[in-house]
């Protein structure tokens, strides 16, 4: 019995679980913006910032750990292209290249961290307390990116191109793009803009 | 249809509405800055920053307006294939919009103009 | 003929549940989901209620003695978090949970598993912040715990950590749900319901989830930010280290106006959907009821420093937002106009649904009335924090929300049950919540305006205030007597009303082409749509019988529902979709003995139980697309 006319063959329509990850992209955007733009109200309350006795922060570890977040998305736009074209080891090495570079990001980022703890603390200013929840944030959502890619690749060892894999590897490269792009405003917003 | 059919018609929905809020954002921002004790070496406050605002946000929802009306030209004209009536639609949707946007943006404009910055309320 | 038996009997076998006991916990049908949300949030709407009654009973005479100061302020603060965090939002939700899929003619959400767990994570929210009450720390700041009140110096106790961890568990809920209903609407719909083809209130459910995608993460800042100052001593809202209390409520209120229109909007869709089915003709003006609800939408997210006029911020500032806060009545206002003209040039048919409606108008205009006035700054600053801000909110949210509800509920409880409710009982139901509502509220603008201030647990006498008290006070008590007749009605009328057939209303949408209740796969043949008002265009549903003749468009090759494009609605996929999953719980669960070890202060053993969140995760992810047990 017929189920279905053979209308529709469009191998390129996205998945819903696509427009699901665009929408959780819009949703913790939004998450991110409204952290920085609390970030430069207090800024804009306080005539002294960093406050007196706080170094204006660092920039060139939080530089490098932000280009490791693009270059993560460079090797995942790379690997969403490469796998319609049935280059399945091309995309698996993007998402692994994407994956070492998160984790790199992850590091440098932690490294930055504690050199701020021991100069001074969320319980000291507003500063301190904006400072360190907009980078345990952004922190926390390379996180999960992390383990977001590790399932792609999972999924991808799995051996043959299925619909459902292409799916995932496209969710996660949306959802990496969206970390850069993150990472990219908190390094303008809390290291660049201070030096100002 | 074109790709500047598509775009006319996407900016005669959403133009003057963006336009709208990004004068409410911006707006609002220079204000803050302009009043706030931290933020005052950077940010003067002359008043003619609001009222350059208010131009732009007007010019581009009244484009909004524009590329709508042409929308809704076209697709009278029958120039659109539109067999569901969708694209007639969003052309008066669009052109509905984008009128009822200019209003708000012009009150904001008015008020933001009228009044003296950094004072109380 | 046999052909179509042939579908039919595939299509059940495929689409049956398990055994009952199994399935109360793993179930990811919306219609089970959608019901489960309206009977959960009409108990929340009956506890509230609750409380809202030992209030009035409170303040029915001057210096009472019936609850205490303390007591008090977790009363009025619990009402309104119940109100609407628990009550309004998810019965709506209920609603669209239920009926969107339905409408559109698809055979359920596009993540039924997700589905499934915002509805868990709901309950258990409920629970969570409810079991403050165990302990006598109910949250009691007010239901939208301002700064500095909320800080761990003037509230040391764990109530403001039940209300902010409280509502951050619940966010989730909400947000996964929202992008359930918008890849729903935008994806799942029937083949040819374009744009323009959308019924108002999947319009008005769209509107009011990529509201909620944009404005519950302010929620959810101001949340951390405060239990951050709590638990840590972080200095958001201290003055003294560089902080703002006023930053808290522009982060408040970027999420509270927006969230108003969350409850307003999908009410509106209620109301769109009732009038043209009691007036027999299809809603004047559809284009732009459907602008209308979209531009609401939009514009609720520029006028939040409404609520601050009295914080002494820059008139600029203000300006801004007065200017949106008068003109946002100009789309409400054509939905009215909209309203009446359907009405007026069909054929109205005065049933209780209608009635509700009607009522909804009065009351809401009433409402809107005094919401223009307040956005007029200088009247706004004489009246803020009194009764008149309480009788103004509680006509747009009773008027504006509850009344749709109750139509809802009414209009719906055929397509549900398959039975019908008591048309007398119903309208007896109606006068007394019509009458009891404007005798609880009305009162309330004239103490206000006398000077009595919100949030105060009693009064002296002499004032000039008792009168009006003792009215609201006895309006409340009609008011109940009105909800309890609600409650009878539907409870007895599920199990000995008359039957009531597809479409017992005659009304316009798809939800009515199937049998009352429907099936469980909803249709047998995906519909296609050609207009607005596809139930009476009865060539295109006697063509679905044809179709079931050939077997066309059944999809019964497994759980399989269609995915189509966005804008014109043509055929795009065929999807398979889960069936029972026991992961929405165990995930939902996981996370909330997270969020219970942080209001403790066991952040070793949250992290531990973090483990079964990503385990569950993993179980969730692995689980087959689709199983179907039978051999």
């Amino acid at each position: 019995m017929t189920t279905v006319e053979p209308i529709w063959t469009r191998a390129e329509t996205r998945a819903l679980g696509w427009w699901a990850m665009l929408l959780v992209v819009a949703t913790e955007g939004t998450l991110f913006a409204t952290l920085l733009a609390s970030y430069l109200y207090l800024r804009f309350k306080n005539v002294v910032w960093p406050p007196a006795g706080v170094d204006k922060p660092q920039v060139l570890l939080p530089c490098v750990a932000t280009a490791f977040l693009l270059a993560a998305a460079g090797a995942m736009f790379l690997a969403a292209r490469a796998l319609p074209r049935a280059r399945v080891s091309a995309a698996r090495a993007g998402v692994a290249a994407a994956l070492v570079c998160g984790v790199a990001f992850a590091m440098f980022q932690f490294l930055v961290v504690h050199a701020d703890w021991g100069e001074f603390r969320p319980s000291g200013s507003a500063y301190g307390s904006i400072y360190y929840t907009v980078v345990a944030v952004l922190w926390a959502h390379a996180a999960a990116g992390v383990l977001l890619l590790g399932f792609c690749l999972g999924q991808l060892s799995r051996g043959s191109f299925r619909p459902v894999r292409r799916a995932a590897l496209e969710v996660g490269a949306l959802y990496t793009y969206f970390v850069a792009v993150a990472a990219l405003a908190v390094l303008l917003t809390v290291y660049l803009s201070p030096q100002l | 249809m074109t790709a500047r059919r598509s775009f006319l018609l996407w900016f005669g929905v959403f133009g003057a509405p963006l336009a709208w809020f990004l004068h409410l954002l911006l707006g609002w921002t220079f204000e803050e800055a302009a009043c706030s004790d931290g933020s005052r070496r950077w940010w003067s406050g002359e008043h003619w920053w609001q009222v350059g605002l208010t131009a732009a946000a007007l010019a581009v929802g009244l484009l909004g307006a524009l590329a709508a009306l042409s929308s809704l030209r076209a697709s009278r004209r029958g120039e659109l294939s539109d067999p569901r009536g969708r694209l007639f639609f969003l052309a008066v949707f669009g052109l509905s919009a984008s009128l009822f946007f200019l209003a708000l943006t012009a009150l904001a404009g008015t008020y933001v103009i009228i009044l003296d910055p950094c004072t109380a309320g | 003929m046999s052909v179509a038996v042939d579908v039919l009997r595939k299509l059940e076998e495929t689409w049956e549940p398990p055994a009952p006991a199994r399935h109360f916990f793993t179930t990811v049908d919306h219609k089970v989901i959608g019901k489960r949300y309206l009977v959960t949030s009409f108990v929340f709407f009956v506890l509230a209620g609750l409380e809202a009654v030992a209030m009035r009973t409170q303040l029915i005479e001057p210096e009472n003695s019936f609850v205490g100061p303390s007591t008090y302020n977790q009363l009025f603060t619990m009402h309104g978090v119940t109100m609407i965090f628990l009550f309004v939002t998810p019965m709506l939700s209920g609603f669209g949970n239920y009926v969107v899929p339905l409408m559109i003619g698809a055979r359920d959400m596009a993540f039924p598993r997700l589905n499934a767990f915002s509805y868990w994570v709901y309950v258990l929210s409920g629970i969570y912040i409810y079991s403050s009450f165990l302990f006598a720390i109910a949250p009691n700041c007010g239901w939208f715990c301002y700064a500095p009140l909320s800080e761990k110096l003037a509230t040391p106790d764990r109530n403001v950590d039940f209300y902010s961890l409280g509502l951050m568990f619940l966010t989730i809920s909400t947000t996964v749900g929202a992008v359930n209903f918008i890849v729903t609407i935008f994806k799942l719909r029937a083949p040819g319901m374009s744009l323009n083809r959308l019924p108002l209130f999947c319009w008005a459910q769209l509107a009011t989830q990529l509201s909620a995608i944009f404005a519950l993460p302010a929620l959810t800042v101001a949340n951390l930010f405060q239990e951050l100052d709590r638990k840590f001593d972080f200095r958001f809202f201290q003055p003294a280290h560089g902080g703002d209390t006023v930053l808290y409520q522009h982060l408040f209120w970027i999420f509270g106006h927006p969230d108003v229109y969350i409850i307003f909007l999908p009410a509106v869709g209620i109301v769109s959907t009732v009038i043209p089915t009691f007036s027999q003709r299809p809603i004047v003006g559809y284009t732009w009821m459907a602008l209308a609800t979209m531009a609401t939408a939009f514009v609720g997210f520029g006028v939040w420093v409404h609520h601050m006029f009295a914080t002494g911020l820059p008139q600029i500032t203000m300006a801004f937002f007065s200017a949106a806060s008068l003109l946002i009545t100009i789309p409400s206002g054509v939905q009215i106009f909209g309203w009446c003209a359907t009405a007026v040039t069909g054929r109205p048919i005065l049933r209780t649904p209608m009635l509700f409606v009607l009522g909804f108008v009065v009351v809401f205009v009433i409402g809107g009335v005094t919401g223009v006035m307040f956005a007029a700054i200088p009247f706004d600053q004489q009246v803020t924090d009194s009764y008149f801000v309480v009788a103004h909110f509680h006509y747009v949210l009773f008027g504006g929300a509850v009344m749709p509800i109750f139509a809802g509920l009414y209009y719906w409880f055929p397509k549900l049950t398959g039975r019908m409710y008591n048309e007398l009982l119903g309208q007896i139901s109606f006068w007394l919540i019509f009458v009891g509502l404007n005798m609880t509220f009305f009162p309330m603008h004239i103490a206000g305006l006398l000077g009595m201030p919100r949030r105060v647990y009693t009064y002296l006498p002499g004032l000039g205030w008792d009168v009006y008290n003792l009215l609201s006070s006895i309006g409340a008590y009609v008011l109940a007597a009105g909800v309890a007749v609600v409650a009878v009605n539907l409870i007895v009328s599920r199990r000995s009303g008359v039957a009531a057939g597809d479409n017992p209303f005659n009304a316009n949408t798809l939800e009515w082409t199937t049998s009352s209740p429907p099936p469980h796969y909803n249709f047998a043949v995906l519909p296609t749509v050609r207009s607005a008002n596809p139930a009476w265009d009865r060539l295109d549903r006697a063509e679905d019988g044809a179709r079931l003749e050939r077997g066309e468009l059944v999809l019964v090759d497994g759980h399989q529902a269609l995915a189509t494009t966005v804008n014109e609605a043509e055929g795009d996929r065929v999807l398979e979709m889960p069936s029972e999953s026991p992961w929405p719980l165990a995930l939902a669960f996981a996370i909330g003995l997270v969020f219970t070890a942080v209001l403790v202060d066991h952040y070793a053993t949250a992290a531990i139980l973090g483990l079964l969140v990503l385990a569950s995760l993993v179980g969730w992810h692995v689980q087959k697309p689709w199983h179907h047990e039978r051999a």
